[in-house]
Parts: structure tokens; C-alpha cells; sequence
């Protein structure tokens, strides 16, 4: 229990994946690897003084280590290309099905009209599942400040997402998410699949599996 | 509306492509820390070299009443610790004929009642001098070749990698592997490296400014001496070929690095570290407040830890007032022992205190202090394996006070 080795390997076990499913939405896969070994590094040096729970403080480093990473003028854009490059024809098919009012691409294009912050506050929340204290401590703020910010995100979300849905309405499919020129390159994995009636394909692919 | 549109904006594969990378980077990451350098908590926390100056100002000796409530003949409860006395440390009093202090809350009230009324004193260096022996855990030449050889290839492999930015990273990384690993052999307890057991002794001095941003000095190495538990640890020093066991002479820096006055409290500086509390009370509540707050987190005892923060606080500038409530602390503890009346390494007498307790690896430690209950001066602190009479560490604390000028003494 003591063997500070053993409490490493346990604390690497345990939070591992939470760590890369943070980096990975951040940077690409293999500064993201990077990252995530780097953040290992610095708990293992502070193992002897790691806080309870430890996993904002986890990433809370690896945010840190992004930071100095990144060139500030990509971070904006830069969860959405993330998202767009890790996206499957699986995820617009549970989109689809979902039956949202508004097609991924569009959801996704009123994501990018937030601020980076913004985005983080709710990605800490939803995928990350971090109550407000903790994710807080990840962004470095108050409690209060973050739920204030996570309520605002939430609010410009939901308002951008009905003028997309007023926009939309009419047309068929709406382009993907505008690009920056300073953008990172094209997604790796096609965001939408190649068939004309989403619903269709998801059918489809429900039947198949 | 919008959280649930945000949830599902996740991408599905995220917590594959996290499991897969999880699965392939999982050896090659945990190999990657454990070679990096030892985590604070595998440092053994036995006090290194000059890491606790130490106490004593010149002692006005207050006869009387403390004397007199330790030595009282006759009052002996068992025996007197049923342990070998260590090296320099000879049980019992020369001087009161079998005399024993009844136990060590007394001796411990007693020296606070000393240092109560001693004068508080005033300088712009804390200047400590202490007699340091300590076991020598792998031959400095050795390691010195290794890290001199280390360094010697790296500069090589810069010079052929110029300009190669990625090849240079690697290296480096390669650089700071083998060092790591180096260092971690080096500093593994009871290195198994020396098949013989022997003891560095040398004289260290401080001067310690209490201006921040001051030059201080530190001179070490003086009067090195090279000893063996036995003439047979010698025999077997010979036979490996008498390497050199660190002693290499004075060695006098002077620099602006504050140095650190407590490891576990490191809040406490020279400037406030006369400002502690004066209350027996008051004290305790801020000593436990640094224990829950110290570096290494809640874990270990609250006495073990005192008797470290005690050993750094009575070898640092306390107020009279701070050491008669850090002595009646203490006094308080329990688990705190005496086994008598002893002398230090330079044949000074005073009360013997012991504590035990756990090291990081599971190991009893004893802590041994003599304490001089008229001057309320520590006198000599040890740190040793239980049951064993050679101590790992023992510092005799010489001399210490404020002084005007560097190179001054009291």
C-alpha cells in the first residue's frame, strides 16, 4: 500500500483513460499520447503529495502541458477539429437517431461559435462527468466562476442551436463546420457518411448490427 | 435540450481509442516514471547531511531546580532501555554515581523551564557548527566515475547531433533515463553496493542570513574522518580496493540560495521562524496545522514528526519563549522515552530521549536525542535502525548564535 510504486501503477490504472479522453479531444492522437505520459511523469515525481481526488489535478497538468503545447491562435477551433477527426459514421448515426432538430454538422458549427472556455466548462461536465469543484480545480477558477460560466455556455449552446434549427429548416444538409484558414488540416475520418438520407443509413445500420 | 444535443457530440470511438492507447502505452509509461527520479516519498526520510543545523546558544546554565527535579536516585522504572548504548553515547552519569532522571516528560519540563530564561538574541547571520557522522552508503568515487562518464558521453553526442532537433531530444531523454537509474541505485537504503560497514565524520558550518536575498556560507568537510564498524569492514574496504568514501576536504560555498530551514515546514523561514508561537498550547495547534498541511500529506504519525520539526526548530533561531512551549510539546508526547543519563560524541552529559518509529519502508527508526535540561540545549540527535547500536546519522551540535559579519563566531 505504501510501495510508492504500487500506488503509481494503481493511480495509472485508474486514471489513465480519463486522462487521454481529455488530451485526445484536445490535441492529435500522438501529442495527445505524448501529453498524457508527460502528466503520468509529473504525478509519479509528486506522488508523495498527490490531492484527493486526484483526477482534476491530473487535468489540470495535462491542460497546463496542452497550454504550452499549443499555438493560441488553433485553440478555438481546436476541440472542434478534434471532435470532427474522431468522428465515425457510428456517432452520425446515433445522432440521427437521436432525431435532434438540427444535423451534427450544424451542432457542431454552433459549438465552434463558443468560446474555448466555454466549450471546456461543458466537455468537463457532460463527457468528462466532473462535478462543478472539480472541474473548477482542472480550469483553474472558483467554483462559482465555473458555474456561472457553465451556465452561460449552456444558454449560448441552446440559442445558437435554434437559430441553426430556424436556418436549417428549409434547406437539406447543411454545410460542415466552417473552417478557419489557420485551422489544422482535414479531418482524418469523414464526418457524415456518403449516403443522401441519414435516417436511412442508420436504419440500415441498426439492421445490420 | 442543448445538454442532451452536447452529450452526443462526443465522438463514440473517444473511450476505444483511449482503452487502445491505454493497453499499448501502459509498460512503457510506468517504466518511463519509475526511471525517472525517486519520488519524494522513496527518499528515505532520515535527515540528510547538513540538512539540520543546529542548536545552542552559548548556554548560561541555569543550575537548580531542573537538576533537581531529574536526578533522583533510586527512582528507576526497569531497566534503562535494555539496548547497547550507540558509539560515543556511555549510559549512566559519571557524575551523580547511578543517578537517573525519573522519565522523559520530566527532563523535557525541565528544559523548558531553562529555556524560559534564557535572553533572547539578535544578529544578521544564524551561524551553527555540528560534528556529523554518518554511514557511508556507497563509495562517492564510484558514483562520481559513473555520472563524470555519463556526462562525458552526452557532450559527445551533442556535438554529432547538431541540428538533428529530434535524434538531440531522444538523447537527451536517454541522458536523463540513465541518470535516473544511477541516482535511484545510489539512493536505495542500505544500498547493497558496500559489502562493509563505514562511517564518514566531518565538521559543517553555517551562516545563514536572515535577510532574504542575502549571501550565506556553508563550509563542510572539515576534520573528515573515515571509520569502520569493525576491523573486519576494513579488511573488506581494503580487499575492494580502498575506494574513496566521500571524504575530499572542505569545500566552502558562498550563495544566495535560501536554504531550507524545515523540510517538512516549509512555510517557515528565517524571518518568521521567531515569530512562532510562545504558548505551549498555541504551539501545538500550529505544529499540528504544519503536520496536516506538510508536503508529504497526512501520513505519519504526528510524533514522528515532531521529533524531526523539533530537532530543526531547536537547531534554528526560536525565541526562549518558543522552545519552553516546544519542549513542554513534547514533553506531552507519548511513546517518548529515557533510557538515562548519557554523554554525547564530545563528551558533554545529558538527559538520553528515544522515540520510535516507522520508516518508509516499513523499518523501526529510533530517534535519539540528549538534551541538557539546565541549558535546555540539544545537545546531540541520532537517527538509528531499532536494535541496532551504530547509528545511521548522528549530529553533534557544537555551536550555534548569531554573529554580525560571515566567518564571525559567538
Amino acid at each position: 500500500m505504501n510501495d510508492p510504486e504500487e500506488r503509481f501503477t494503481e493511480l495509472y490504472d485508474r486514471h489513465c483513460r480519463d486522462v487521454l479522453g481529455y488530451v485526445l479531444l484536445r490535441t492529435e492522437p500522438s501529442l495527445a499520447e505524448d501529453v498524457c505520459s508527460e502528466t503520468f511523469l509529473v504525478a509519479w515525481r509528486r506522488i508523495a503529495e498527490l490531492p484527493e481526488p486526484v483526477l482534476p489535478w491530473l487535468l489540470g497538468v495535462a491542460r497546463n502541458l496542452l497550454a504550452k503545447q499549443r499555438d493560441s491562435r488553433f485553440r478555438r477551433q481546436a476541440l472542434i477539429d478534434r471532435i470532427t477527426a474522431l468522428s465515425t459514421p457510428r456517432d452520425q448515426v446515433a445522432w440521427d437517431v437521436a432525431e435532434h432538430v438540427v444535423d451534427r454538422d450544424a451542432a457542431l458549427a454552433a459549438l465552434a461559435s463558443l468560446s474555448e472556455q466555454d466549450v471546456e466548462a461543458m466537455a468537463l461536465a457532460t463527457w468528462h462527468g466532473l462535478p462543478p469543484e472539480q472541474a473548477a480545480a482542472v480550469m483553474g477558477c472558483s467554483t462559482r466562476t465555473y458555474n456561472v460560466r457553465l451556465h452561460r455556455a449552456r444558454k449560448r449552446l441552446a440559442r445558437t442551436l435554434r437559430a441553426e434549427a430556424r436556418s436549417a429548416a428549409p434547406a437539406a444538409p447543411r454545410p460542415a463546420a466552417p473552417r478557419t484558414e489557420s485551422g489544422p488540416a482535414v479531418p482524418r475520418v469523414e464526418s457524415s457518411p456518403a449516403a443522401p438520407h441519414p435516417r436511412a443509413a442508420a436504419r440500415r445500420f441498426l439492421e445490420e448490427t | 435540450m442543448s445538454e442532451r444535443t452536447f452529450a452526443l457530440l462526443k465522438p463514440g470511438q473517444l473511450d476505444e481509442l483511449a482503452e487502445e492507447t491505454y493497453r499499448r502505452r501502459r509498460s512503457a509509461d510506468l517504466a518511463r516514471a519509475f526511471e525517472a527520479l525517486p519520488a519524494p516519498a522513496r527518499v528515505r526520510r532520515v535527515p540528510e547531511r547538513g540538512r539540520r543545523p543546529l542548536v545552542l546558544a552559548a548556554g548560561a546554565a541555569a543550575a537548580g531546580l531542573a537538576a533537581a527535579v531529574i536526578i533522583i536516585p533510586g527512582q528507576l522504572n526497569g531497566a534503562p532501555g535494555g539496548r547497547e548504548p550507540g558509539p560515543g553515547v556511555s549510559a549512566g552519569d559519571p557524575r551523580s554515581g547511578g543517578a537517573r532522571p525519573i522519565d522523559a516528560h520530566s527532563i523535557l519540563l525541565a528544559a523548558a523551564e531553562s529555556a524560559a530564561r534564557e535572553p533572547a538574541g539578535s544578529g544578521r547571520y544564524w551561524y551553527t557548527r555540528q560534528r556529523v557522522f554518518q554511514r557511508v552508503d556507497n563509495a562517492e568515487s564510484d558514483y562520481m566515475v559513473a555520472i563524470k562518464a555519463l556526462a562525458a558521453e552526452r557532450e559527445e553526442k551533442l556535438k554529432e547531433l547538431k541540428g538533428k532537433p529530434d535524434e538531440l531530444a531522444a538523447a537527451e531523454r536517454e541522458f536523463e533515463r540513465k541518470v535516473g537509474e544511477l541516482k535511484r541505485k545510489i539512493g536505495e537504503p542500505k544500498s547493497a553496493a558496500l559489502s562493509y560497514t563505514a562511517f564518514l565524520t566531518q565538521t559543517d558550518e553555517s551562516w545563514r542570513p536572515r535577510q532574504k536575498g542575502a549571501t550565506g556560507r556553508s563550509v563542510s568537510g572539515q576534520d573528515e574522518k573515515i571509520t569502520f564498524a569493525s576491523s573486519g569492514d576494513e579488511a573488506k574496504w581494503r580487499q575492494a580496493g580502498a575506494p574513496d568514501l566521500g571524504g575530499s576536504g572542505p569545500r566552502s560555498y558562498d550563495d544566495a540560495t535560501e536554504r531550507v530551514l524545515s523540510i517538512d515546514n516549509p512555510g517557515l523561514n528565517m524571518r518568521n521562524v521567531g515569530d512562532l508561537p510562545t504558548d505551549r498550547e498555541e504551539l501545538e495547534r500550529k505544529l499540528r496545522q504544519f503536520h496536516k498541511a506538510r508536503p508529504g500529506g497526512a501520513q505519519g504519525d504526528f510524533a514522528v514528526y515532531l521529533w524531526q520539526t523539533g530537532v530543526d526548530l531547536l537547531s534554528a533561531p526560536i525565541t526562549p519563549g518558543t522552545k519552553a512551549a516546544l519542549f513542554q510539546v513534547m514533553a506531552d508526547q507519548p511513546g517518548m522515552t529515557s533510557p538515562g543519563q548519557v554523554t554525547d560524541a564530545t563528551g558533554r552529559a545529558g538527559a538520553a530521549l528515544t522515540a520510535t518509529g516507522s520508516g518508509d519502508d516499513g523499518e523501526r527508526i529510533e530517534y535519539r536525542l540528549i538534551v541538557d535540561p539546565d541549558s535546555a540545549e540539544l545537545l546531540q540527535y541520532e537517527v538509528g535502525e531499532a536494535g541496532t547500536s551504530a547509528p545511521l546519522l548522528r549530529v553533534t551540535l557544537q555551536e550555534a548564535g548569531w554573529v554580525d559579519r560571515l566567518g564571525d563566531r559567538p
